[in-house]
């Protein structure tokens, strides 16, 4: 798994790298911290000094201390390993043993770049082939970025991959995960599945309804979904939702749980919640909220 | 040993109440009974009399037993010795009420999914079968784990009557049980009280179960909004309550037994 | 090559959608691949033959993939197991890597990683032959 971590100096990215770091010790993901700030012509040049200068690599070197901080030096899959002696093939037959310096077991790495904060975190995501973005916004209310507005909420409505926008928050109890059942792709229940299992909290599927009945193929995921997660002893629960009363029910949930929706290409979600709506979904919501691709 | 019998479409509600009811078969002495009503269209069509009807009838029944009988094999695992389900033609209310009457059956379970708004609850509260059933019912809204069950009351019943039916289908059962005394307030203020705390009503109903062997794990108070207090009830593997068919919508109680995710089990008052 | 030279691969997971998709992936880079999604003929199969790299989940229906993955190591040492989970925790990872995995792969990933995986074990077997 990878996961793009795209931080500024609020304090909520900090909280973000301290949830990403708590997910990549479950998950050994390769990690990348990204920050962006305003063109940086001098980062690079000779003078270490002019780089120093700009207060977002100083944000990100802190966070990446803390990010390792999380782990125990020796059992971290991010510390460099020490250097051996090692036979290696140098050509189909012939091997020579060379003294090697490995490298760390999955990758941690900063990047910072310059630019449209949106579009720098949706290259870079797309450099890495990112299966996560993570970032941070305040608990209600505009999300602040760097001075800019609703930049978490773009960054989710443009990404290719997931998005978890992180709210600094009680504990969870439940993930109402409102899957598009009829087009559910593995990776999303994936996805969840490691998000339950780094909150430790219960699943709740919601299936839409026209008011009367599920659909068949519904009605079908629905189960095969129940019979996965109880196969694993994992607690799920079933709640059906009309979508006539699909925005309150999420205005009412997202107050105490984390919101899972599901955003792909053909989903029906994404066409109940344009553009509009999520931004709103991000901005209401006092939980986190995870967008599934 | 209880009669119990299971209503079951070809669909996720029902397989879920099937597989609920096999667990219940492993803490009560029961033995189930499965039905399928199949109805006529909508519109109560029902082709001609004689021959021709029972042509129709039979081949409506055909279509529903091999559903029925997929959903069966689906949960054999759970489920093994289950015998063949009860096939009827008519309308779906009469003809469940009419067996259950028929056979003197002591429970009743059907699924019925969790749902966000109330109005599947009340309506199904508030159907022909519901005011009609001469047996307790439980409505299986999710499948859960059956090791700890709760029996929730208010002050405005009168307790030795959700005792009596409580130990007419617990009776020798090997479950924990709580009892809980449910009060409401408005939402943001929701608080525990424990055994210490207990009030008349509580303490009432523990003695009356405690003369009859039964030995409630836990007495506690809850008070809180119907959505919070429905909220800490998940946490139980069934819900029974008292409830009357005239129940109002907008009361309380029934909001908080629709905003319960787990079985509820009910006693008609 | 002939399939008695190739590396060859042994794949549990109980979910058929990842064996659908990873059997004939690794297949296609020139590996002798066998998948299995049920642990009881996934073990007796590793009773039978020594396998070079073990890719297995660890959370499956009624198996302990931990399990699976000591009797490996006990059986072969010099297998490389590489873990793929769903449901990852701290503790499965350090155990996994106590029990000498050669890595730890969380769902979701992409074939490109696992591949990547692959080809790193394979490369430490030539190197340890």
């Amino acid at each position: 798994m990878r996961i793009l971590v795209a931080v500024d100096q609020h304090p909520y990215s900090a909280h973000v790298v301290k949830d990403v770091a708590k997910l990549a010790g479950n998950t050994w993901a390769d990690v990348t911290l990204v920050g962006v700030g305003p063109k940086m012509t001098y980062i690079g040049q000779p003078s270490n000094k002019a780089e120093k200068k700009h207060p977002l690599t100083k944000a990100l070197r802190n966070y990446r201390r803390n990010f390792l901080d999380y782990f125990e030096k020796e059992e971290s899959p991010y510390e460099k390993r020490a250097c051996n002696y090692e036979f290696v093939e140098v050509k189909r037959g012939v091997w020579e043993e060379l003294y090697i310096c490995r490298g760390a077991m999955k990758d941690l790495k900063i990047v910072l770049r310059s630019g449209n904060p949106v579009k720098e975190i949706l290259a870079q995501s797309q450099e890495d082939d990112s299966d996560l973005i993570a970032m941070g916004c305040y608990k209600s209310g505009d999300c602040q970025w760097e001075g800019a507005v609703n930049i978490p909420q773009k960054v989710a409505n443009n990404a290719a991959c997931s998005v978890l926008v992180i709210k600094k928050e009680k504990k969870i109890r439940k993930i109402a995960c409102c899957l598009d059942q009829e087009n559910i792709s593995q990776k999303s229940i994936e996805m969840i599945n490691q998000m339950v299992t780094l909150y430790q909290t219960e699943l709740e599927i919601v299936g839409l309804t026209d008011g009367t009945a599920l659909k068949p193929m519904v009605e079908k995921n629905l189960d095969a979904i129940l019979k996965y997660y109880n196969a694993r002893q994992i607690k799920a629960w079933i709640k059906l939702v009309d979508v006539a009363s699909m925005a309150s029910f999420i205005s009412q949930e997202a107050r105490r749980s984390m919101m899972a929706l599901w955003m792909g290409e053909h989903s029906l979600l994404s066409k109940m919640f344009p553009r509009g709506k999520v931004d709103k979904l991000i901005r209401g919501s006092e939980s986190s909220v995870l967008l599934l691709r | 040993m209880l009669k119990t019998l299971v209503y079951l479409n070809a669909d996720l509600a029902s397989s879920i109440a099937l597989r609920y009811a096999c667990q219940l078969t492993h803490v009560i002495k029961m033995k189930l009974h499965t039905v399928h009503v199949e109805e006529p269209d909508h519109d109560g069509y029902a082709p001609g009399t004689g021959w021709v009807r029972r042509t129709w009838e039979d081949a409506m029944l055909k279509t529903g037993e091999f559903e029925i009988a997929q959903l069966i094999k689906a949960e054999k695992s759970s489920c093994p010795r289950l015998g063949p389900t009860k096939m009827l033609v008519g309308d779906r209310e009469n003809e469940i009420l009419r067996e259950i009457q028929r056979e003197s059956y002591d429970l009743f379970v059907e699924g019925s999914l969790h749902s966000f708004t109330p109005k599947k609850l009340y309506d199904k509260i508030h159907s022909r079968l519901y005011r009609h059933i001469p047996c307790p019912v439980i409505v299986v809204k999710n499948l859960v784990n059956l090791e700890k069950i709760a029996l929730i009351v208010r002050d405005e019943v009168e307790y030795k009557k959700p005792v009596s039916m409580f130990l007419k289908i617990f009776s020798g059962a090997k479950l924990n049980l709580d009892l809980i005394y449910c009060k409401f307030q408005e939402p943001g203020k929701l608080s525990f009280k424990g055994q210490k705390d207990a009030n008349g009503i509580l303490n009432a109903i523990k003695k009356n179960l405690i003369e009859q062997d039964w030995h409630p794990e836990d007495c506690w108070t809850i008070q809180g909004a119907p959505e919070e207090i429905g909220d800490v009830l998940r946490d139980y593997g069934m819900v029974a309550s008292l409830l009357h068919h005239s129940i109002s919508k907008k009361s309380n109680w029934f909001q908080l037994l629709s905003h319960i995710p787990s079985p509820i089990l009910i006693f008609w008052q | 090559m002939g399939d008695e030279q190739k590396t060859k691969i042994l794949i549990l997971d109980d979910e058929p959608i990842v064996l659908n998709r990873l059997k004939p992936a690794l297949e296609k880079s020139g590996y002798n691949v066998e998948a299995f999604s049920r642990s009881l003929e996934a073990s007796n199969r590793i009773m039978e033959q020594d396998f070079d790299i073990v890719i297995t989940d660890l959370k499956m229906e009624g198996l302990d993939g931990m399990e699976f993955l000591t009797q490996v190591k006990e059986r072969s040492p010099l297998t490389e197991v590489i873990v793929i989970t769903g449901f990852a925790t701290m503790e499965t990872a350090k155990e996994s890597f106590k029990k000498g995995v050669f890595d730890f792969l969380a769902k979701p990933f992409k074939l490109g990683e696992i591949k990547e995986v692959v080809a790193k074990a394979e490369s430490k077997i030539r190197g340890n032959r």
